[in-house]
């Protein structure tokens, strides 16, 4: 374990943004966190890296960690003059790169991202999937135990969507490293995650892919959402 | 001596504007040159026209322009481009009624006279060009980092909001060391355009940087020549307006002549 949260709230103007939860988070594992939009996924991610206060709850590191993090961006707004290879090393520049080790060396992210053939492009020629790959290769390089991707796998076509995840599968298993994704991609979560956190301002299952994707396959409608609810009240 | 005035002011202005337009901050430099005019009037009937007190003065109110646009932005929840508006041409207006009971020529103000800087200013000038080069070289990653997106600067570890001070003071200050030579209402170009021009000719933050400078020079020298050959004509606009041919024209080869379209190309407008 490197992390618990306990009954945790956000509360904004009066909405509730995140009500109560809780879950932990176990070292060297793929977790996935899911739910509908304005479910407070990326509330929860800012909280926990320090962006944002929480007004309620409380958050346990095990041990002191190093995070990493890949805001959910689809285009730079401003176009900086940086080519691939400049905007990935830009992941290197912090203040604690020598505190830790990184999942991935410059060259192993250019590679593993099927990025050295554009490594020479700047960014503002790339397309969607390019620019998210560069990204994710960003943050690979930042030294971190723990990574914090916020939807790594939108723009990315099938292919390269396994790829990744096997080079996710291969960092855990071999540099120990831990990450906290969210997505809205079954085929992703389904294969390659190990455990999911279904969130909507409360935390309303978590489990295997198996089980939580047996439940989400209902979940917009109405007519099981308090089943779902009850799913969620059954102690684990 | 104006010649020399003009590059200190290349050397410094240049690569801060290169950071501005990145920052969407590039009217924030416009707007502080403009409210400098309350201090610099104020100075001026406190303590007649002795050059160190003007600048104090432009100071005092550069940071009182910071102050009062933080509280609209924050704690009235303007807009920032109305937050901005509104506080500068607060201090503006007030810089003009304060100049209507002094004796001091509006018209120098406003515009700026290179040839006419004086020494203490030009001192300043050097000081300033090579402290600024020493700031932006020592924080040359924390910088461009939270430039690029200071979500990312923060997970980096830098700590952005002793950044964004940081910006405010190398900004206020730089604004306050061109008003004398360039006037109060042509700051704004000295910082943006020549790194508007540099900007489709550079692969790398570097290139941004020393064209920007190089832009800047080209049309502190040619601004300079124009001025001292047919004299009525002022050198501050001159320069500014050699910028702004440099950049129309620097876009135009590149639109012609690039393969690709560069930075600001069609594909990535919107």
């Amino acid at each position: 374990m490197i992390l618990s949260v306990r009954n945790l709230d956000f509360i904004r103007q009066r909405d509730r943004i995140l009500d109560g939860v809780s879950f932990d988070l176990k070292e060297a594992s793929i977790t996935g966190l899911t739910g509908p939009n304005g479910g407070g996924k990326t509330t929860l991610f800012e909280i926990l890296l320090n962006f944002r206060r929480a007004t309620g709850g409380e958050i346990k590191w095990h041990r002191p960690l190093l995070c990493a993090y890949v805001p959910q961006v689809n285009l730079p707004r401003k176009v900086l003059p940086l080519t691939v290879k400049d905007f990935v090393e830009m992941g290197t520049w912090g203040p604690r790169q020598k505190q830790g080790s990184a999942a991935l060396t410059l060259e192993e992210s250019l590679e593993s991202l099927h990025l050295h053939s554009i490594s020479e492009k700047l960014i503002s020629e790339l397309s969607g999937g390019e620019w998210k790959r560069a990204s994710l290769a960003r943050s690979l390089v930042q030294a971190a135990d723990l990574y914090f991707l916020d939807e790594p796998f939108n723009h990315l076509d099938l292919h390269m969507e396994n790829q990744i995840g096997h080079l996710l599968q291969k960092l855990k298993r071999e540099k120990n490293k831990t990450f906290f994704v969210i997505s809205h991609d079954w085929h992703a979560m389904d294969h390659f995650f190990d455990h999911l956190l279904l969130l909507n301002v409360r935390l309303i299952a978590e489990g295997s892919v198996r089980e939580i994707s047996d439940i989400s396959m209902n979940w917009r409608d109405p007519q099981h959402h308090a089943w779902m609810h009850s799913v969620a009240e059954i102690p684990k | 001596m104006s010649l020399e005035a003009a590059i200190w002011l290349s050397l410094f202005a240049a690569p801060l504007g290169s950071l501005l337009i990145f920052r969407r901050l590039s009217f924030f430099g416009d707007a502080l040159g403009h409210s400098s005019l309350a201090g610099v009037a104020a100075a001026f009937l406190i303590f007649g026209p002795h050059p160190l007190w003007l600048s104090v003065g432009a100071l005092i109110s550069v940071f009182m322009t910071v102050g009062l646009l933080h509280l609209l932005e924050k704690h009235a929840k303007l807009p920032s481009d109305v937050a901005m508006t509104s506080s500068y041409s607060g201090l503006f207006s007030l810089g003009i009624l304060l100049m209507a009971f002094s004796a001091m020529d509006l018209e120098h103000l406003l515009f700026g006279d290179i040839n006419r800087i004086s020494l203490e200013m030009l001192w300043f000038m050097r000081i300033w060009a090579i402290v600024m080069l020493m700031i932006l070289a020592a924080f040359w990653k924390p910088l461009w980092a939270s430039v690029m997106d200071p979500i990312f600067a923060r997970s980096l570890g830098f700590k952005t909001q002793w950044l964004d001070l940081l910006f405010i003071v190398i900004t206020s200050i730089s604004v306050v060391g061109m008003i004398q030579s360039v006037g109060i209402v042509l700051v704004a170009a000295y910082l943006v355009l020549p790194s508007a021009a540099a900007l489709p000719w550079a692969r790398s933050l570097t290139q941004l940087m020393a064209r920007s400078i190089g832009f800047a020079l080209l049309s502190s020298f040619t601004g300079v020549f124009i001025s001292l050959r047919w004299p009525p004509i002022p050198t501050g606009a001159a320069i500014a307006f050699t910028a702004f041919v440099c950049l129309l024209l620097s876009h135009c080869l590149k639109w012609t002549w690039g393969k690709d379209f560069g930075n600001f190309s069609r594909k990535n407008r919107n």
